[in-house]
C-alpha cells in the first residue's frame, strides 16, 4: 500500500495539474505519463510487447510463405503447362477441359508465322491422351507433341532434364517423361515403350518410343503422368496434317521487355487485340489467356486463398487475445492506482487516454519488434526458401511447387501489420479501461 | 521315258492334285464367308445370361448379368452379382447409358468414356456398340485356310475401308464346315496385335450356331483375360421394346 501510494503520488499531482492544463500541453503530458507508467511496469510490458511482436513476424512470415508459393505457382503453371496463353480452334474453344484431335489447326505454320511476327514467341503442339505400357505396369497418360525447335521459347523442360538425359530429335520417335513416372514404371534411359491410344479419326494405334529423357520440374503435374514426344512423330502416328494448339510465350508490353507471366487487364487486352487481329485471316482460330486454361487450379487457389485468408485472421485473433488479456490484467493491477489518480483530481478521460497512450506504445515496440524479425524471416525465405521435399516427396497438392516453398515481399502486409499492431491495442485498451472507470472512487481504492 | 523325266511328271501331278482339293475351300470369297458367318451372329433378338470372369494381375472377379438385344442397336444388360447388382447399360445406336442403383443416376458416356472397359473387362463400352455388319467397314481378304483347335478354318484378313475404324485390321478364323468365328485378331493401324478374341464353346440354337464361351485376352496387358459364358440364350423371340428406354433404364 505504501508502495503504491508513493508511485501514484509522484504522478497524479502533476497529472491533475497537466489534465487541467488542457491542449497540446496535456496530451504530451499524458504521453510522457503512460511512458514511464510503462516503465514502471517493466516486465509487464516487455512479455505484452514480445507476444505482439510474436503475433506480427508469424503474421509477415505466413503471408510471405503463402504470397510465394501463389507467385512461384502462377509462374510455374505458365512456364510448364500452358504458356501466357493458347490459340485454339473455336470448337476446341467450347470445351477447354477435353482436348480434342479432331479440333485440329490445320493452318497452323501461317498462324505461327503470324504471331512471331507481332513479336509473340510461339510454338505447335499436339496433346493427346493414352495409355503407357513398359513391362508388367501400365498407366494412363496425357501426350504432348512439341516442336524440338520451338518448344523452347514458350516453356522450360529442356532446363528440368536430369543429368544423361538428351532432348527430343525431329523425327526419331524419343520420349521424355517426368521422374515421378519413371519411378512409378521403373524405367530407365534408354528402355523402349508403348503408347495405346487413338488416331485423329478414332482408330486404334500403338507408338512404340524409346526413353531419352527425365525430366524433374519445379511444377509437380508435369513430373507424373505426361509424356513429350517430337511433334512430327505424333502428327505421323495420329493422322494429322495439324496441330491441336500454339502455344504463346511472353507477351510485348510496348515497354520494352516483353511480360512472361502476363496477368490481369494487359492479358485481356492483349489476347482481345490478339483475337481481332487473328479473326480476319484466320477464322478458326482464338486465342485464350492462361487462366482460362487452367480454372481449376484457380478454382483451387480460389478455395486455398479462402483458407490462408482464415489462416491470417486466426493468427490477428491470436495477437488480440493476447494483447487484450495482458491489457486486462494491467488495468486490473492498477485500478487502486487510477482511485488515487482521481481522488487527486485527474479526470476519467486523461486517465482513459493514458492507457490508450500506453497500449499504442506497446502495440508500436512489439510491432516494429515483429516488423524486423519477419522482415528478416522473410527476407531468408525468400532467399533460400524451405526444402519440403521430405515432407510431400512425389506427392502433388494442389500448387504448382515442388520441393522448396519461397516467400514473397508483401510491402502491404508488412505496413498493415504495424498499423494493425498499434491500432488493435489501442482499441483493446479500451474497454477494461471503461470498466475500471465505471467504479467510484472509494471502490477503486479498496479494490483488491 | 528317263527316271528324271517320270519324276518330274509325278511331281507335277502331285501339284494339280493339291490345288484341285484346295479349290473348294478357296472357292468362297471373302465376302461370302463374312455373310454367312454372319448369319449365325446377327438375330432380330436375343436374351441370355450368363457371367464374365475377369482375371487381371490382381485377381479373378466374376459378374453375372441379364442381356437383351433387339436387332442390331438397341441392347439392355443388367449385372446380378451382389456387388454390382441393378446396374445397367443401355445402347441405343451408338449411345451408351449406365445406371447406377445406388445413386440412381443415368450417366451418358460420350467421348474418350467410351474407352473406358466395362468393369475393369477386356471389353469396352465401344466394344459394345457398331454391331453392323463387317463388310459396311472392312475390305475381305481370304488368306488361306488353317486348322484351329483341331477344326479347319478359313484365315480372313480385313482391312478398314475408312480411317474412322476403331480396329484398323481384324484377322478372323472362321470355321470351314459351320461357318462360326472361332477366333478374332485385333491390331493397330501400326499392325500393332492388341486383342484376341477366341470362341471356345457352341450351342445350336434353331438354325443358328452361337458362341457360348468367349475368351477375350489384351495383347499388352499381361495376365488379362476375360472369359464370357452365356448359360442361357433364347433367340429371335418377342422382346418387349419399351426396355430400351431412358424412362425403362431408372424404373
Amino acid at each position: 500500500m505504501a508502495s503504491l501510494s508513493s508511485r501514484a503520488l509522484t504522478s497524479a499531482p502533476a497529472a491533475s495539474g497537466a489534465a487541467s492544463r488542457g491542449g497540446g500541453g496535456n496530451g504530451k503530458f499524458l504521453l510522457r505519463l503512460a511512458w514511464r507508467n510503462l516503465s514502471r511496469h517493466r516486465r509487464r510490458t516487455v512479455i505484452t510487447t514480445v507476444a505482439l511482436a510474436v503475433s506480427v513476424a508469424v503474421l509477415i512470415f505466413m503471408d510471405s510463405m503463402l504470397g510465394g508459393i501463389d507467385q512461384e505457382s502462377q509462374r510455374n503453371l505458365v512456364w510448364y503447362e500452358t504458356g501466357s496463353g493458347r490459340v485454339v480452334t473455336h470448337a476446341q474453344l467450347e470445351d477447354l477441359d477435353q482436348v480434342a484431335l479432331k479440333h485440329e489447326l490445320v493452318d497452323y505454320l501461317p498462324l505461327s508465322e503470324a504471331l512471331s511476327a507481332r513479336g509473340i514467341a510461339n510454338t505447335p503442339r499436339v496433346g493427346f491422351v493414352g495409355e503407357l505400357f513398359f513391362g508388367e505396369g501400365s498407366l494412363p497418360i496425357r501426350l504432348i507433341g512439341i516442336d524440338p525447335d520451338t518448344d523452347e521459347d514458350v516453356y522450360r523442360l529442356r532446363d528440368s532434364l536430369l543429368p544423361d538425359s538428351s532432348y527430343l530429335e525431329a523425327g526419331i520417335p524419343g520420349l521424355i517423361l517426368g521422374s515421378w513416372t519413371t519411378d512409378d514404371l521403373g524405367l530407365s534411359l534408354g528402355d523402349f515403350v508403348e503408347v495405346r491410344t487413338r488416331t485423329r479419326h478414332g482408330a486404334m494405334q500403338v507408338l512404340e518410343l524409346e526413353l531419352v529423357g527425365i525430366l524433374l520440374s519445379p511444377n509437380p503435374t508435369i513430373n507424373r503422368g505426361v509424356g513429350y514426344l517430337p511433334l512430327d512423330v505424333a502428327q505421323y502416328d495420329l493422322e494429322m496434317e495439324g496441330v491441336t494448339e500454339i502455344s504463346l510465350g511472353a507477351l510485348p508490353s510496348g515497354l520494352g521487355r516483353p511480360i512472361a507471366v502476363p496477368t490481369g487487364a494487359f492479358l485481356n487486352r492483349e489476347i482481345e487485340r490478339l483475337n481481332a487481329e487473328l479473326g480476319a485471316r484466320f477464322p478458326n482460330a482464338a486465342a485464350v489467356g492462361w487462366p482460362q486454361l487452367a480454372r481449376d487450379y484457380l478454382a483451387l487457389m480460389e478455395t486455398k486463398s479462402s483458407s490462408n485468408a482464415m489462416l491470417l485472421f486466426l493468427i490477428l485473433l491470436i495477437a488480440a487475445v493476447g494483447i487484450s488479456n495482458t491489457m486486462l490484467i494491467a488495468v486490473y493491477e492498477r485500478i487502486r492506482e487510477f482511485g488515487m489518480m482521481r481522488a487527486l483530481g485527474m479526470d476519467d478521460a486523461a486517465i482513459r487516454a493514458t492507457m490508450v497512450f500506453e497500449a499504442g506504445i506497446i502495440g508500436l515496440l512489439g510491432s516494429m519488434a515483429g516488423l524486423v524479425v519477419g522482415a528478416a524471416a522473410t527476407f531468408w525465405l525468400v532467399n533460400w526458401g524451405i526444402d519440403v521435399s521430405g515432407l510431400y516427396g512425389d506427392v502433388s497438392i494442389g500448387y504448382r511447387v515442388t520441393g522448396e516453398f519461397r516467400g514473397a515481399w508483401n510491402p502491404g502486409t508488412l505496413a498493415t501489420s504495424v498499423v494493425f499492431g498499434v491500432l488493435a491495442s489501442m482499441a483493446i485498451a479500451l474497454l477494461p479501461a471503461r470498466r475500471a472507470l465505471r467504479l467510484d472512487v472509494v471502490q477503486c481504492l479498496r479494490h483488491e | 521315258m528317263r527316271p528324271c523325266a517320270r519324276r518330274l511328271l509325278v511331281a507335277a501331278g502331285a501339284v494339280v492334285l493339291a490345288l484341285a482339293a484346295a479349290v473348294p475351300a478357296l472357292a468362297l470369297t471373302g465376302d461370302e464367308i463374312i455373310r454367312r458367318m454372319e448369319r449365325h451372329e446377327r438375330h432380330d433378338s436375343m436374351q441370355s445370361t450368363g457371367s464374365m470372369e475377369i482375371t487381371d494381375r490382381f485377381g479373378t472377379r466374376t459378374k453375372s448379368f441379364m442381356s437383351t438385344a433387339l436387332g442390331d442397336d438397341r441392347s439392355l444388360l443388367e449385372f446380378t452379382n451382389p456387388e454390382e447388382a441393378g446396374q445397367k447399360v443401355l445402347r441405343l445406336e451408338d449411345e451408351i447409358y449406365l445406371y447406377f442403383p445406388d445413386s440412381e443416376d443415368v450417366i451418358h458416356l460420350q467421348g474418350a468414356a467410351l474407352r473406358d472397359s466395362v468393369l475393369g473387362s477386356d471389353f469396352s463400352y465401344e466394344d459394345m456398340t457398331g454391331s453392323s455388319s463387317r463388310l459396311n467397314d472392312y475390305e475381305v481378304v481370304l488368306e488361306g485356310t488353317e486348322e484351329i483347335d483341331g477344326h479347319e478354318t478359313y484365315r480372313l484378313r480385313l482391312t478398314a475401308k475408312r480411317r474412322d475404324v476403331v480396329y484398323p485390321v481384324q484377322v478372323a478364323w472362321v470355321d470351314s464346315e459351320r461357318f462360326v468365328t472361332r477366333r478374332v485378331e485385333l491390331f493397330s493401324r501400326r499392325g500393332r496385335a492388341l486383342k484376341r478374341m477366341a470362341v471356345t464353346e457352341f450351342r445350336e440354337v434353331g438354325d443358328k450356331v452361337i458362341g457360348t464361351r468367349l475368351e477375350m485376352s489384351d495383347f499388352m496387358k499381361k495376365e488379362s483375360m476375360t472369359v464370357f459364358t452365356i448359360d442361357d440364350i433364347a433367340i429371335d423371340e418377342p422382346v418387349d421394346e419399351s426396355l430400351f428406354s431412358l424412362e425403362e433404364l431408372t424404373f
